[in-house]
């Protein structure tokens, strides 16, 4: 964490050329892949991340002191899951260690043997807003059943086959990643996991563990328009803001700071804008607002929950990371959204927007620990 | 109670299609595991599984689609079935107040067959691009959001047996919170030729039915001396000589509303939903299950898990035994008649339960002749249960049957739903 924190606050690129697989026969030949992180054969590099990143957030929540293993739920989120295993199946290499080792729950199954959890397990899935919807999901679990925290992952590998798709969705630039810059043409996938321990405030604080933020709300839905466009007005990312801030019991007066799902695409920059706007009206301008997006690149099913763990950070440490890239200004993209440099800026509530393809979008809203009424 | 009305179901599975074909079915004790007729199988591989045939999708759409994967189409059928039943009139409703919850565990599988086979065969440069959007996990969801402009509450598990049921828990729980209205939930499961192939492949299938080998002949075909060579292939829940699971597929959709949603409608519920309970182990969801229910009440009968693998059926009736003191209610196994269908599973089970509660025969298991452990209830005929068909009559009344559905994945994860007339 403290390096990702590093990285985002000085503005560091991760767009490199691919080294995971040959890349001569792509046209996509750069994109964000963990950097420093010994992978070994097996298991899936996605489950590698997975399982790394939960243990790091593991740690930190010193969540080992939970005597009842019973009461800490695992739920993790991702686009593609172990897909060079199912690709692997796929290919007819084919066993019954192989087959567990494909599906889609594996993840889940994986963390939760690496940290001792006997709670319920789930896996969620809505495309590149996985991650929040599973810190939502988290969330409601607290609320509605007796589990005391839930360990929440969001994870993805760069593998051949979604590289291939990605690509030929024409969505990726093989220039730069600039959200909300003018010159804008395509977003740039990457990888990597982000890992959050959602706990009962009063348990946390009984046991005297740290709180670092507090999830307030979330709101997840579908624009129900077009399976591979945003609606062009933002309508639905727009009620998802509103479903969060609802939930949240938060006005969008009181919100200081969004982490933006900004991807860079042609359509989602201005979309969101849009939406922004539709809720915040003239404050709107007032509100700044970042993109991560501009160094990591869109790291799919772990992206919204890296953001959510930036969004942490900067409540915690009143630093707003920067979008960067971000030069040649756009008349549809005319917002604040903290060009090239972190900014110091006091936030005590923050939303954090992630869209996907299919049209769900998913936004929760954060709060600073000693601000908020002691909750989750 | 903490309750939620159950309006509209949509079953699609191998025994029936629409909750009234559906429920005679069950009635009738009908089985839906038959011979591959859906695709080719392997020389040496299983020859049975639970398939739906003959569904012509054109029939439930209300546009016209480009490309359908067969969970999708699954799913779609089985949204229309739960709609239509339910009476809803999507127009008159607040489109972000109803929500869509699903489950799947391997989607739209024979799709991401399909682009890695392209993949494969002519390189990155030439994959379709169109079809890519349909691999991704989600798209089944996607698909029946924009087709029945759902705009409120949404969420997709995948990649566990309990994913269709707890699409369900959650839409449960999320009415009760009041952060929707209605929300259609479910699960859907599609076979495909790749799938079965590699389920084939991995030891967890009641194997093909092999000759005795004759005397003297083949002593060194290892493969058929090592297999047990008199077993039948087929599903035996709980019995002694179950040796692996069938596999099926299906899909159930239900329509969920909150009573003040029931009310506003004048709606007619078929049945309540009254708990759900999601764990890490069958004991410990049966057990948090029970504890709804007042001391000394026991549900009239478990729709259970069991599949006829060896240990899963034998740690779930481990469960059952410890809750349930040694003699556990009737209990039934719904993936004997409708296969291994995944994460519809649990959503077809509970269909199949909400037929018991309409008509209070509780389905046998088929295949199994006897129970492999004691005190265990095993319904090998039907089974009548008293206190059924009041639902519809006391819309809000006390409840006199309540029936527990559970749910297991092998990785540790396990849901029970308490459903009541």
């Amino acid at each position: 964490m403290p390096a990702f924190w590093w990285s985002l606050r000085t503005g560091r690129y991760g767009i490199r050329p691919l080294t995971r697989f040959d890349t001569s026969a792509h046209r996509q030949k750069i994109g964000g892949e963990v950097e420093g992180f010994a992978l070994s054969e097996t298991p899936d590099p996605a489950l590698q991340f997975a399982r790394a990143a939960a243990l790091e957030a593991a740690t930190m929540a010193r969540l080992e002191e939970i005597a009842d293993r019973s009461t800490v739920a695992v739920v993790t989120a991702s686009n593609f899951g172990a897909m060079e295993e199912v690709c692997r199946l796929l290919a007819g290499k084919r066993n019954g260690e192989r087959l567990a080792a494909a599906r889609f729950g594996r993840a889940s199954e994986t963390v939760a043997e690496a940290l001792d959890a006997t709670g319920p397990k789930s896996a969620i899935s809505l495309s590149c807003s996985s991650g929040n919807a599973a810190l939502g999901y988290a969330l409601d679990l607290l609320r509605a059943t007796p589990i005391r925290a839930v360990v929440v992952v969001g994870y993805d590998a760069i593998s051949e086959l979604a590289w291939s798709g990605l690509t030929a969705l024409r969505t990726m630039t093989t220039n730069l990643i600039r959200p909300f810059d003018a010159r804008r043409d395509g977003t740039i996938f990457s990888e990597g996991a982000g890992a959050l321990v959602l706990e009962r405030g009063d348990n946390a604080e009984q046991r005297g563990v740290e709180c670092l933020a507090e999830i307030l709300g979330h709101g997840t839905n579908n624009n129900a328009f077009h399976m591979a466009h945003p609606d062009a007005c933002g309508e639905g990312m727009a009620r998802a803001m509103t479903m969060a801030l609802e939930d949240a019991a938060v006005a969008p007066d009181e919100v200081d700071h969004i982490n933006a799902h900004g991807t860079g695409t042609k359509y989602n920059d201005p979309t969101e804008t849009q939406a922004i706007k539709k809720i915040f009206g003239e404050r709107a301008r007032r509100i700044p607002i970042c993109s991560i997006k501009s160094m990591l690149g869109h790291a799919m099913g772990a992206a919204s929950a890296l953001e959510a763990i930036a969004t942490v950070l900067t409540l915690r440490e009143g630093i707003i990371p920067p979008t960067i890239h971000l030069e040649v200004p756009d008349p549809e993209c005319d917002l604040d959204y903290v060009p090239n440099q972190a900014r110091a800026h006091e936030v005590r509530i923050a939303i954090s927007n992630s869209a996907g393809i299919g049209g769900p979008n998913s936004v929760v809203v954060l709060g600073r620990w000693a601000e908020t009424r002691g909750g989750t | 109670m903490r309750r939620v009305a159950i309006t509209g179901v949509g079953p699609v599975t191998a025994i029936g299609v629409g909750r009234k074909a559906f429920e005679k079915a069950v009635r009738a004790g009908e089985c839906g595991i038959a011979e591959i007729t859906g695709f080719e199988v392997a020389d040496e591989g299983p020859l049975l599984a639970a398939e739906v045939v003959d569904l012509d999708v054109r029939q439930y759409l209300h546009s016209t689609k480009s490309y359908l994967d067969r969970n999708t189409e699954l799913a779609l059928v089985a949204c229309e079935l739960a709609v239509h039943d339910a009476g809803l009139q999507l127009e008159k409703l607040e489109r972000h107040r109803l929500g869509l919850c699903l489950g799947t565990e391997w989607a739209n599988f024979h799709t991401l067959a399909a682009f890695h086979h392209v993949l494969a065969q002519k390189g990155p440069r030439l994959v379709p691009p169109f079809l890519f959007p349909h691999t991704y996990p989600n798209t089944t969801n996607s698909i029946l959001s924009i087709e029945y402009g759902i705009q409120g509450l949404n969420l997709n598990f995948n990649g566990f047996h309990t994913s269709g049921a707890e699409a369900i828990a959650y839409a449960y729980e999320a009415i009760l919170a009041g952060r929707a209205d209605i929300v259609i939930a479910g699960g859907a499961e599609a076979l495909c030729k790749e799938l079965f192939d590699v389920y084939a492949a991995s030891g967890l299938l009641s194997p093909r039915e092999k000759a005795q080998p004759v005397q003297g002949t083949a002593p060194n075909n290892t493969m058929a001396l090592s297999h047990d060579n008199t077993l039948a292939e087929g599903c035996r829940p709980f019995a002694p000589d179950r040796n692996g699971f069938v596999l099926g597929e299906g899909a159930a959709l239900f329509v969920l509303e909150s009573e003040a949603s029931v009310r506003k409608r004048g709606a007619l519920p078929l049945a309540w939903l009254a708990g759900a309970f999601r764990a890490g182990t069958d004991l410990a969801a049966l057990r948090a299950a029970l504890g709804l229910l007042p001391r000394e009440t026991r549900p009239q009968a478990i729709f259970a898990a069991a599949a006829g693998s060896i240990a899963g059926d034998e740690c779930e009736a481990k469960a059952l035994l410890n809750v349930f003191a040694g003699h556990t209610p009737p209990v039934t196994a719904v993936k004997s008649f409708c296969g291994e269908t995944l994460a519809a599973a649990g959503p077809i089970a509970l269909a199949a339960a909400v037929a018991t509660l309409a008509h209070g025969q509780v389905p046998p298991t088929h295949g199994s002749s006897t129970c492999a452990f004691s005190g265990l209830d095993l319904c090998l005929t039907a089974r009548s249960i008293a206190g059924n068909g009041e639902a519809r009559r006391h819309l809000f009344g006390s409840s006199s049957s309540c029936l527990f559905v559970h749910t297991a994945d092998p990785a540790g994860a396990a849901i029970t739903l308490a459903v009541q007339s």
